[in-house]
């Protein structure tokens, strides 16, 4: 009997249950009370580890896994943009079909927008409402930013992928049928469209209200374009072709430099199209995300390394010298300034 | 399914049965310096109904990567990946051409009698890409029985539902064996959703399985020393794909069929041995993602010509084989450019001397691929059995290189596809050490270091388009351990082992700018796993215990996160009726997990909890 005891009571200790379920850090960090910039860590797809970095850029310090240390749940599968509307910030999580809406204060969750298939980007248009863009829904979602609920959507061919706003009309780049579609955003209503080159994935404005495009072409087809669009005759005025597979268009604040990722970080003057130098050389990392600071003009780039393993914050002063570096979460891609 | 269904039985067998036995092991043998496991038919027995993946991931030898139950699961052994794994069916290889893996949740325990695992460059006798090691999975269901009918039932926990006949016929010339299985499962199963502030319970959904497979072999005696034998395996599965935790259902679904089938000729006397396999394997797997109509499919087609010749020399106690393997592999896919075909030749050959009490082992391999060679693949041992304490020890000492070349994925993908890409190079020295300490208690313990050069890894290249490339080198090193008890109390008895590995698996050097693997354990390699068993036979009962252990992994390169260690337990008893009038039945009830542990294989992905399966089944044989 006392035989039979003892191997209960070991099968009882071996088979005991433990508290631990699902990933856990190795190291757990602690929240920072104060930070200015926010890195989107997109996770590994199908992973669920998705994150926010949050940086003190004045004292380098730095916050990993910053959304489940002050929510205590996980935020999701690959973080994809972010954005600040009206005191919130909304979070885009591509895989999991949802938006984390958190304050922008302390980060604490405010709400949950769930039920999008896979959303991309997110755009406040006018003041009741914003613009989700889509990889798979064949539509551009009508976010009411009043009771932020979905109150229609925008039926369009494909993907769609960044938008950017002037007045009344709304522009969204859609590298799925290589279009950029000119929206009212007053009636969500379709005005026209202009056929750009393969695969428009980023906008932005510069001093001169000219819509620069960038288009990450098409392996084996053809490489990526640097487009010009005149917004006053929705025309395309410039095609600058471009080595390789670009991305990560960026504008400076006044609107005079565009910056973006094709192998190191390249700049151009837009009253010197054509001129492109190469403002930070690779120097064999994998630059993954790319913002430029409104105010100091200092240069934030990231790197996905191995892309299974925490990524790099490194921060440059506006002629490329490295000023610090950072650890963040994994596949680090969508910075943001507060 | 009966102990007939898994386990060929020797008794009933013909002496010229007998001999083609004697003569097939030494025939798939590889070389006698080298350990391999060769997993207990027992063992193969508690597990008939499930598959190869659930049989191993309780095994402790080797660790088994499982997306969930009846999801993809694969095998890593001492820290290789899925791909530097190699999986032989009857000496056929059937890795996919295209992916370079095995699913082994594809492959049902009912369909092989005999599963043998050998680690590292023991695998080279069975061919090449085996850095990590290769499973080798036999069948060989034929016997003498003029007609004997099995037919058995499982229902269990979670909608699991198994079904399976099996027919053996023949005459002392002939014998052949036909069988049937169908293995459906809901897989609705509790789990902690750890995405949600409250942890709250969910059942998994979109987790179904319905499988289909059919089994046939025949062997025919043409004369004493010589038959033709042919084996062909049908497997069709259509399984759901659930999402990760805290994810919406996507309505992905996959379907997987293969067919193999081979040939084979044997012919022996008492200084050669001759044997000759043709076969033909046929892949095909297709997935769709109902939510975002996302579908992809892949066909392959595999033609293989195998030649081995063994001869022996006992005037100076030697052997020497020469095995030439030959495939071509015809691979269709969404994501190539047009049909991608591959021809892979290779020659192995071996010497073997017994000098007293030692044996050596000298071997080489070598691959050409359409023509093109691959590197040389050596291996040399020493086994010698000596005394301690008036204790004889068994050790063997075993240094090889491996080789495993690029995957028709790696090479043809569009986009990203690499043909300028090397093949991963592995160099491994073991030594393996057996001692009976008193009778009945048998302890082993084995080390070994290796390294894995031109690991090849899919990453982006300067056109952000994902490409593989050879980037990291791996270092690997680690120990084995296991001690083995059995002992009669009466009329029953008590068969017990205990197993520890310890395994370091590090990147020692990379391609990638500020690496922070460097130093750091591979991802999902545990550093620490075991297995705990024990066997109570008792007149017509057997009661068995089975508990894996498996220490953390990590789930990032660098080692910042991990999913914790787990321990899952299964209790199983059984009951074997004798033939009474040409009638058997079987029946037992197994507890799956039995302490309801909640854990993940891999992260996000939730393993079942306590669930249990009842079975019955029934032999009639003519008397």
């Amino acid at each position: 009997m006392k035989k039979i005891t003892l191997f209960i009571l070991i099968l009882t200790l071996i088979g005991c249950r433990k508290e631990e379920i699902g990933p856990q850090p190795v190291i757990p960090v602690e929240p920072l009370l104060y930070y200015n910039v926010l890195v989107g860590c997109e996770g590994n797809f199908g992973s669920s580890n998705g994150s926010v970095t949050v940086y003190d850029r004045a004292n380098n310090q730095v916050s990993n896994n910053y959304f489940e240390q002050v929510n205590n749940f996980v935020l999701g599968d690959v973080v994809q943009y972010m954005e600040e509307i009206d005191g919130e910030i909304y979070i885009v999580v591509n895989n999991s079909g949802k938006i984390e809406i958190v304050d922008s204060a302390d980060f604490s969750s405010n709400a949950t927008i769930s039920g999008l298939t896979s959303p991309r980007e997110i755009k406040k248009v006018s003041s009741d409402f914003a613009y989700v863009t889509d990889l798979f829904s064949n539509s551009i979602q009508v976010l009411d930013l009043q009771n932020k609920t979905i109150s229609s959507s925008i039926a369009v061919t494909g993907w769609t992928e960044s938008i950017s706003v002037r007045d009344t009309i709304a522009y969204v780049a859609c590298p799925g049928s290589n279009l950029i579609y000119k929206l009212n955003v007053n009636n969500h209503e379709l005005i026209d469209s202009l056929v750009v080159g393969d695969s428009p994935m980023n906008m932005v404005f510069d001093k001169n209200d000219q819509l620069w495009v960038l288009c990450a072409g098409s392996w084996g087809a053809n490489n990526g374009t640097l487009e010009r669009i005149e917004i006053a005759n929705f025309s395309l005025q410039e095609t600058i072709s471009l080595n390789s597979s670009p991305s990560k268009l960026c504008v400076d604040a006044n609107g005079d430099h565009l910056f973006w990722i094709d192998g190191g970080v390249k700049k151009m003057n837009v009253d010197q199209s054509g001129i492109i130098s190469e403002e930070v050389p690779s120097n064999g990392k994998y630059f993954y995300g790319l913002a430029v600071h409104g105010q100091s003009g200092e240069i934030y780039v990231t790197d996905a390394v191995d892309f299974v393993q925490s990524g790099w914050l490194f921060r440059y002063n506006n002629t490329g010298v490295l000023l610090d570096s950072v650890n963040t979460g994994i596949n680090p891609q969508a910075l943001f300034f507060k | 399914m009966s102990m007939i269904f898994s386990v060929v039985d020797f008794n009933a067998q013909s002496d010229t049965l007998k001999e083609y036995i004697v003569l097939e092991k030494l025939l798939t043998k590889g070389a006698e310096t080298f350990s391999v496991i060769e997993i207990d038919s027992i063992d193969m027995i508690k597990y008939r109904g499930q598959t190869v993946d659930d049989l191993l991931s309780r095994n402790g030898a080797v660790f088994i990567k499982q997306y969930g139950s009846g999801n993809l699961a694969t095998l890593s052994i001492r820290g290789s990946s899925a791909n530097q794994t190699q999986i032989y069916w009857n000496e056929i290889p059937i890795n996919a051409a295209t992916l370079g893996l095995t699913d082994l949740s594809l492959l049902p325990i009912d369909f092989y009698d005999k599963i043998i695992l050998q680690k590292g460059g023991s695998s080279l006798s069975s061919g090449s890409g085996g850095i990590g090691g290769a499973l080798s999975l036999f069948s060989n269901q034929t016997n003498s029985d003029k007609f004997k009918l099995s037919a058995e039932q499982t229902l269990g926990s979670f909608g699991i539902k198994r079904t399976k006949f099996k027919i053996n016929y023949g005459n002392d010339k002939m014998s052949f064996m036909s069988g049937y299985l169908h293995r459906f499962a809901i897989n609705d199963f509790d789990y902690v959703d750890i995405t949600t502030l409250q942890n709250e319970e969910r059942k998994r959904e979109n987790a179904s399985i319905n499988q289909h497979g059919f089994i046939q072999e025949g062997k025919i005696k043409i004369k004493e020393n010589s038959a033709i034998d042919f084996k062909v395996n049908f497997f069709s599965s259509w399984r759901q794909i659930p999402s990760i935790i805290g994810l919406p259902n996507n309505g992905e679904f996959q379907n997987d069929q293969h067919f193999r089938s081979l040939i084979g000729y044997k012919w022996f006397n008492d200084k050669w041995s001759h044997q000759f396999k043709l076969a033909f394997v046929n892949e095909y797997m297709s997935y769709q993602d109902t939510a975002y109509d996302i579908s992809s499919a892949f066909k392959t087609n595999s033609f293989h010509a195998n030649y081995k010749v063994n001869r022996y020399i006992s005037s100076i106690n030697a052997k020497v084989q020469l095995y030439l393997m030959n495939r071509q592999d015809i691979a269709h896919s969404d994501y190539y450019l047009r049909v991608s075909s591959q021809i892979r030749s290779s020659a192995y050959l071996r010497w073997e001397q017994k000098i007293k009490k030692t044996i050596y082992h000298l071997a080489i391999r070598h691959e050409l691929i359409d023509l093109n060679p691959n590197p040389v693949m050596p291996s040399l041992g020493v086994k010698r059995a000596f005394l301690i304490h008036n204790k004889e020890v068994n050790s063997d000492f075993n240094i090889s290189k491996t080789s495993r070349y690029p995957t028709l994925n790696d090479q043809f993908w569009i986009p990203g596809g690499n043909i300028e890409l090397m093949p991963e190079i592995g160099h491994e020295i073991e030594w393996n050490n057996s001692i009976d300490i008193i009778k009945g208690i048998n302890f082993s313990i084995s080390t070994f270091y290796g390294k894995t050069k031109d690991w090849i890894i899919w990453l982006p290249n300067s056109n952000s388009v994902w490409s593989p490339e050879n980037i990291k080198e791996i270092k690997r090193y680690g120990l084995e351990s296991r001690i083995v008890m059995e002992k009669d109390v009466g009329v029953v008895n008590f068969k017990g082992s205990f197993q520890y590995n310890f395994l370091n698996a590090v990147t020692q050097n990379s391609y990638i700018e500020n690496d922070a693997s460097i130093g750091n354990q591979l991802m999902y390699i545990p550093k620490n796993q075991g297995q705990f068993c024990l066997d109570v036979s008792f007149r017509n009962f057997m009661i068995y215990y089975r508990q894996s252990l498996m220490g953390r992994v990590y789930i990032s390169s660098d080692n910042y996160s991990y999913l914790p260690n787990y321990s899952p337990a299964d209790f199983g008893l059984e009951w074997t009726s004798p033939f009474i009038e040409g009638k058997q039945i079987i029946t037992g009830i197994k507890v799956m997990n039995i302490f309801n542990e909640d854990y993940h294989v891999i992260s996000y992905r939730p393993m079942p909890g306590i669930h249990v399966l009842f079975n019955l089944k029934i032999n009639l044989k003519q008397q």
